[in-house]
């Protein structure tokens, strides 16, 4: 099996504090990984760690066939949206695009194409600082696919969004997938994970409790749902 | 790509956030402000006015330092204005955690941070040269129509007086601007940043001066006033008392101190925001 992230005994300290304990984990290609665990589980900053945000204390990782210290090597190919979105308020979405395609050297057609991609076309001269929950979550969706990246990494880009919103995000990410990219998804939402992962990572205090075929993990208790799996993992983990 | 490419990107990418209203705010706040102080200086001077502040000013009013010595008493706003800019610039990709957005699409923090900085000065760069300028055609356009001979301000030796007073004042500006840099690295908080920033601009290298004046003249603030200030009569000043040379290396030591402290603190920070 082809990996697009391979990460291997990756650990990260805050203070006292241990983010992220020896993960070794592995990210097939052209899967939707999805990445779950309880709140402080370490997801966000193992997202940071591979795109570079933060410096691992031991451990090391490859993305897209290239080592985490050569950022250069693999960032132009990945899209990211970390956490909740964040954007210059006063400034319109297309703007706030333009900010990160000329940064990128992105041609401003990339912008349009982002931008009617998540639906936003009509209201890209806006100042985002008036758009909905939902339509920044779109924003951020759209900025992660600016360079057309064959690895996407998204951090709950599910949230805020309404029942239309999270179906749209569904369809586009399995329309993503068919091309051929890489998601991984990193979301609380477990029924929607349950619908599009192909592969799972259980993420608790830093390490991986679970990794494999999403099938594979559901498959072990018949007729359990993902949620029931994950909270039967979780209390066996902590007892 | 060239070495240079990133470089040029970022400045690209940063003049697309100078469209927002605060950076305008914050140039018109130089030019409105600074015309303002230039407008009631020349009204204190023709008003025959006479005191120990404005006695210097009145004896370099009919010279050709006179105009430079009107527009100049807005000199030390324009920095405070200049260093508020560029530090809550700088300090806003932390407090709205959008480094992680830039970061992801140019990874070498190093020239991101470079074409940041050279797009921030020269908005500084152009807001001040704006207001200079706004400043001068204010007060000839007054003294001309109160009859106020002007000769001597627009002569070969006024307009070299204006331009030298230009350049000192841009390299002054250029080190504050990197003193908000690094202030604005360290702090990763736009209130803190600005706070700090016009704390130290304002307060303690006054304080050390009155007990230990030898010294503090070799401090940044005060050796980048001194540059400006070396253009102007000696009883306007402030005159650098070490010279200008010495002042002139002081200050570009400052701003490569400056400079190597941002860049060493940004290379190594983790982006948590």
């Amino acid at each position: 099996m082809q990996y697009c992230i391979e990460t291997h005994g990756l650990s990260k300290h805050f203070g006292k504090v241990t983010a992220v304990d020896g993960l070794t984990i592995g990210v097939p290609t052209g899967t939707i990984a999805g990445f779950i665990g309880p709140n402080g589980s370490g997801k966000t900053t193992t997202i940071r760690l591979l795109l570079g945000l933060v410096r691992p204390d031991a451990g090391s990782a490859t993305i897209l066939g290239q080592p985490l210290t050569n950022g250069l090597g693999y960032l132009p190919r990945v899209g990211a949206l970390v956490e909740a979105p964040a954007f210059y308020p006063s400034l319109s979405a297309r703007t706030n695009l333009d900010v990160l395609a000329r940064l990128g050297g992105y041609p401003s057609s990339r912008v349009r194409a982002v931008l009617d991609l998540v639906e936003l076309s009509d209201r890209a001269g806006d100042p985002v600082g008036g758009y909905s929950l939902g339509m920044k979550q779109r924003l951020g969706v759209a900025m992660a696919l600016l360079p057309d990246p064959v690895l996407l990494i998204l951090d709950e880009p599910a949230n805020g969004l309404d029942p239309l919103g999270i179906i749209a995000t569904r369809d586009l990410l399995r329309r993503l997938r068919e091309q051929g990219k890489t998601i991984f998804l990193s979301s609380h939402l477990l029924g929607e994970l349950e619908q599009v992962a192909d592969w799972l990572i259980v993420l608790d205090r830093g390490k991986a409790l679970y990794q494999g075929a999403a099938r594979a993990f559901l498959d072990q208790h018949p007729g359990a749902s993902l949620e029931e799996r994950f909270l039967t993992l979780l209390k066996g983990a902590q007892r | 790509m060239t070495a240079l490419t990133p470089v040029l990107r970022a400045f690209r990418s940063e003049l697309l956030k100078s469209r927002r209203l605060s950076m305008f705010a914050g140039a018109g706040t130089m030019l409105v402000a600074s015309g303002f102080f230039s407008y009631l200086t020349f009204k204190q001077i023709t008003s025959g006015a006479t005191g120990r502040e404005i006695d210097p000013l009145t004896h370099a009013f009919p010279t050709s330092l006179g105009l430079i010595t009107i527009i100049g008493q807005a000199r030390a706003f324009i920095i405070v204005v200049a260093l508020i800019i560029v530090t809550a610039n700088v300090a806003a990709e932390w407090s709205q955690s959008t480094w992680r957005n830039l970061l992801v699409r140019e990874p070498r923090r190093l020239r991101l941070l470079a074409g940041k900085m050279l797009a921030l000065m020269l908005f500084v760069l152009v807001s001040m040269t704006v207001t200079l300028v706004g400043s001068s055609a204010l007060v000839l356009g007054i003294a001309g129509a109160q009859g106020v001979e002007t000769a001597a301000w627009t002569s070969t030796a006024g307009l070299s007086a204006w331009l030298a007073f230009f350049g000192n004042e841009l390299l002054s500006l250029i080190g504050v601007s990197l003193l908000g840099m690094l202030t604005a690295v360290l702090t990763r908080a736009t209130g803190v940043a600005v706070g700090v920033a016009l704390a130290y601009v304002l307060v303690p290298e006054g304080i050390i001066a009155m007990v230990w004046n030898e010294g503090s003249r070799w401090f940044p603030i005060r050796t980048f006033s001194f540059l400006p200030g070396s253009v102007f009569p000696p009883d306007v000043g402030p005159v650098a008392p070490q010279g200008y040379t010495a002042a002139l290396l002081a200050a570009l030591l400052w701003m490569t101190v400056f400079v190597a402290g941002s860049f060493v603190a940004f290379r190594r920070q983790d982006i948590n925001a």
